[in-house]
């Protein structure tokens, strides 16, 4: 029997794991693989800290998603090896694989800026983590005037659009509850401007201007002081904050690191059309544990995973790859 | 998009993304095919 082998049981591992099921016949096994059983809807992170999503809707079992047909493994990742084409687990031994698909995400680290994480939770809060978001609710509530900063602490990051929302979000929260006047909202980013894109940019600079909010580019983050509750960039620029909103560096899976087959931020390198390592014709990956350049986003892993279902359905039957993807979200 | 502005902050795309939850557990992580790749350029003008 063949084996397809499909790493992380987020969104673009079950996706592709359900698409493949239905055109593969039974002489392919499909085996996902994830340390858990537990899938969350990541957009609702940034709804939870407003009490617009509860934290019990965004949270389902990985199960409830996969089709009968695909062998569902729980267990950490230790290795990947690409030349003896198998993948060791800390529980459940080694897979040998024909085909691997590579959906192992990227996650925040705060541990990464100096300060940091020492400050978590102690007027630092993040959205990208299912307590994280629930932590910032509460801080949320209890805030009753000062300074936000919601500072992303440099690019690529997990929605690129989120935390100029969350500054939206923000504003209508605290204009709701009445007090809008005693809130000051700071935009810090490391980009010239409210976004990535140009006409966005412009678009979305109007929007902060009308809502009063204040944006800060060009800032670096080197360094952060929660004693003194101060932001501090590598050209010794400071912004002060009563309340830090952060999304710290994001780095793909630690295992890629470890085996060898990633940058040193753990995105694994793929063309960006075809979303295969050089090299490895039986080996595709998408979603956000790519370093291809666009956002790390579910709609762009979805339609990833067109192309990846047409050209490992070609590579199977031995037809031409002609799909290509193009890096759009929407 | 339809009747979705990109960019423009209203409330029918602010329900719009709210009611996305629904599409991805129940469409998008099943796999079901949503549309033509040509969808993905609706409503931008390509610059020449």
């Amino acid at each position: 029997m063949k084996k397809l082998v499909i790493l992380g049981a987020g969104c673009g591992g079950t996706m592709m794991a359900n698409k493949m099921r239905k055109d593969l016949d039974d002489d392919w096994s499909i085996t996902l693989i994830d340390k858990d059983n537990v899938h969350y809807y990541q957009p609702g992170f940034l709804f939870v800290p407003f009490d617009i999503n509860k934290p019990k809707d965004i949270r389902r079992s990985r199960r409830e998603f996969i089709k009968p047909g695909i062998d569902f493994v729980i267990s950490e990742l230790v290795n990947v090896d690409w030349d003896k084409q198998e993948i060791t687990t800390a529980t459940e031994g080694i897979f040998k694989y024909d085909v691997l698909v590579m959906a192992t995400g990227c996650d925040v680290r705060p541990e990464e800026v100096e300060g940091l994480q020492e400050g978590w939770g102690n007027g630092i809060y993040g959205y990208y983590r299912y307590n994280d978001c629930q932590e910032l609710g509460k801080a949320l509530k209890n805030f009753t005037g000062g300074k936000i900063v919601v500072n992303i602490a440099e690019m690529p990051i997990k929605c690129p659009v989120a935390p100029l929302e969350f500054a939206f979000l923000a504003d209508w929260y605290f204009y709701e509850r009445g007090i809008r006047d005693k809130v000051e909202i700071e935009f810090v980013t490391p980009l010239a401007g409210a976004f990535t894109k140009p006409v966005a940019t412009s678009i979305l600079t109007e929007a902060c201007k009308d809502k009063n909010i204040k944006i800060t580019p060009n800032f670096a983050i080197g360094s952060v002081d929660h004693t003194k509750k101060v932001i501090a960039a590598y050209d010794g620029t400071e912004v002060n904050y009563d309340m830090l909103v952060s999304i710290p560096p994001n780095f793909g899976s630690q295992v890629m690191i470890d085996s060898g087959v990633s940058d040193p931020m753990g995105y694994i390198p793929v063309d960006k059309h075809t979303l295969q390592p050089k090299g490895y014709d039986n080996v595709w990956a998408l979603g956000d544990g790519t370093d291809v350049p666009t956002s790390k986003a579910g709609a762009v892993a979805h339609f990833q995973g067109d192309v990846l279902h047409e050209n490992i359905m070609a590579y199977i039957t031995g037809g031409e790859q002609h799909a290509r993807s193009d890096g759009h979200a929407v | 998009m339809g009747p979705l502005s990109l960019l423009k902050d209203t409330e029918m795309n602010h329900m719009a993304k709210l009611m996305f939850k629904w599409a991805y557990f129940n469409l998008l992580l099943k796999g079901v095919w949503l549309g033509p790749p040509d969808l993905m350029m609706e409503g931008k003008h390509r610059v020449r």
